[in-house]
């Protein structure tokens, strides 16, 4: 598939920070695409940039192969679902919802079936004449959201947009969103800090971190191939053990740990990532120590034992196994299954 | 919970007692029948009739609303360009102190002043001079309102009309001015009773042909106060007690938005 928006080596400077650092993306078509990373690490100046909102220092970024950094922000085909929301608290929801239709002078009647389609879409026909101040959180959220999507953007960008939401409600947002995506047919970019809300949401991800991309991929395969010591910390649940190369093995804390084959050289320093759920309690074990405390989480249980090292090792553990905290716990797991990182 | 105060109603009351007391007798007393100001002889509206016929009450009542309404106009619209600029652009703030100070200058410091640079300019006293002096110190209380409104509302209002299509002339119209409505109600209204009963500046900026109503009850008075000066002020009482509870009911709006 072609890239349908392409961002080129875009960068942006404010006073000292570097909020953007000759950033290149390609996002598909009908994708939906996150943008996700710490605080401050760029991800929301990108998206006002997109949006018309920011203006970068160098670097291109076109739609459909156009230009789009030369079309002012209300001649935009993209429109921003702002993290506030942004709804205008003088106007009813329908008015909200109608307002970039009539600026782009439709007849009256085309707009009134448009904002009636988009607000069944959204389930919020009932509420059409109230004002924003008299709506839940959520569906303060499905009003911005309609009021974005109604113009039929070429790209729906979302800042934050399920953040102010509570867990449940958030759940079933995403849901919605998905679906919203897939029925309208609008690529979707978004924006969020949260790994959890982005692997679970997005078709593709791109990590970024102080101004610069780290990795585009999938969610499975930023999970399962983490490119840096970054990713695999920042994506899942994950210990990491820092340590010198030997041959065959890693030296973290004075114990060797067997390791997959690699093309890192023996006597460099190296990260060593282990997912919890790969780690498994065993008669014997490549490293032994004492359970700390265990974490319920409904199916299963993530147990934190103390092996020596200067974190605590993960394991995740069926519910029926859980040894009490306090007893010797044997860790074994498979070299295959663990990744071995270069140590910047 | 009306029981709770007990004991402290006796402050409370003789508090209220102290702020109301003098204006009681003075609408009291604007009722009176006798010619002698302070001595009660029967109810009477004659004072009332007494200053509509009056020919320069009801000249110095019309000077005041011409400078109320044109300096409230002129006002609102200075200082509501002032808080936005000020909200939008401003890196120090140091900028907005000068720009709110004029509301808390010493009334007299201000007159002279203006005065000063009135007469330096070899400008023409008169109510034009006076509009321009209030409409110095008014716009500073409805930057100071308009621009507490503004820090309210969410700056992404803006950027979403923009989004959706709208220019920036219409965006400021269609979501700009509606945001802050509450505020330019409460500051032109403010503005407006300022105007109407200030005495110091208008004194020393006016010229002696176009007298408002606050000089002209001031050289009524000099020679004893008559008792139309009761009904009078009971007037423009009525009006700025009026003009202050709209105003207020519009702040409280503000607050709930």
């Amino acid at each position: 598939m072609t890239s349908f928006l392409n961002i080129a080596g875009v960068s942006k400077r404010y006073g000292d920070v570097q909020a953007l650092n000759n950033v290149s993306i390609e996002i598909r078509e009908n994708e939906f695409f996150a943008l996700l990373g710490p605080s401050g690490c760029g991800k929301t100046t990108l998206l006002r940039a997109l949006a018309g909102l920011e203006s970068l220092d160098s670097g291109v970024v076109t739609l459909a192969n156009e230009d789009l950094l030369s079309v002012p922000a209300n001649k935009r085909p993209v429109n921003l679902m702002f993290q506030s929301y942004a709804l205008f608290p003088h106007l009813n929801v329908y008015d909200n919802v109608a307002y970039g239709l009539r600026r782009e002078k439709l007849d009256s009647t085309e707009i009134d079936q448009r904002v009636h389609d988009v607000l069944k879409t959204v389930g919020l026909l009932d509420q059409k004449d109230r004002r924003p101040s008299q709506l839940s959180g959520g569906q303060k959220q499905r009003v911005a959201l309609a009021r974005a999507i109604v113009k039929r953007p070429k790209i729906l960008l979302l800042d934050e947009p399920l953040s102010a939401l509570d867990k449940k409600v958030r759940s079933e947002m995403q849901l919605e969103l998905k679906r919203l995506q897939h029925e309208a047919g609008i690529t979707f970019i978004i924006v969020t800090h949260d790994q959890e809300e982005a692997m679970s949401i997005a078709n593709r991800i791109a990590l970024m971190d102080k101004g610069e991309v780290v990795q585009v991929a999938t969610p499975v395969e930023m999970y399962s191939a983490p490119k840096t010591k970054f990713v695999a910390d920042f994506i899942g649940t994950s210990n990491l053990f820092a340590g010198t190369l030997g041959s065959g093995n890693i030296s973290v804390a004075g114990k060797n740990l067997p390791i997959p084959s690699t093309q890192l050289a023996s006597g460099s320093r190296a990260v060593l990532l282990l997912r919890p759920e790969d780690i498994s309690l065993s008669a014997t074990g490549e490293i032994t120590g004492t359970l700390v405390s265990s974490n319920f989480y409904g199916g299963s249980s993530l147990l934190f034992v103390d092996c020596g090292f200067e974190q605590l090792v993960k394991v995740s553990c069926a519910l029926n196994q859980v040894p009490s905290v306090g007893s010797t716990c044997h860790l074994s797991w498979s070299a295959a299954d663990s990744i071995l990182l270069a140590d910047a | 919970m009306p029981n709770r105060l007990g004991w402290l109603r006796i402050p409370l009351y003789g508090v209220l007692v102290f702020l109301y007391l003098p204006i009681s007798v003075l609408i009291f007393m604007s009722f009176n029948k006798s010619d002698a100001p302070f001595t009660w002889t029967g109810f009477s509206t004659k004072w009332y009739s007494v200053l509509i016929s009056s020919p320069n009450i009801m000249e110095g009542f019309k000077n005041t609303l011409i400078v109320a309404i044109v300096t409230t106009i002129i006002s609102l619209v200075l200082g509501t360009l002032l808080a936005i600029g000020l909200a939008r652009y401003q890196k120090s703030s140091s900028l907005e102190a000068v720009a709110l100070t004029p509301a808390i200058f010493p009334d007299l410091a201000l007159a002279i002043g203006l005065l000063a640079l009135f007469t330096s300019l070899h400008l023409t006293l008169g109510l034009h001079s006076v509009i321009i002096s209030h409409a110095l110190f008014c716009m500073a209380f409805v930057t100071a309102i308009v621009r507490g409104r503004l820090a309210q509302i969410d700056s992404s209002l803006e950027e979403a009309a923009q989004d959706l299509g709208d220019t920036a002339v219409g965006t400021f119209f269609r979501i700009t001015l509606p945001s802050i409505k509450p505020a330019l109600i409460a500051g032109g209204l403010l503005a407006f009773t300022l105007s109407l009963d200030e005495f110091v500046i208008a004194f020393f900026t006016n010229g002696p042909s176009s007298p408002t109503l606050p000089i002209v009850i001031y050289s009524m008075v000099r020679f004893g106060v008559s008792p139309e000066i009761n009904a009078l002020a009971t007037v423009v009482l009525l009006i700025s007690a009026l003009i202050v509870t709209i105003a207020q009911r519009n702040v409280k709006v503000q607050d709930q938005l």
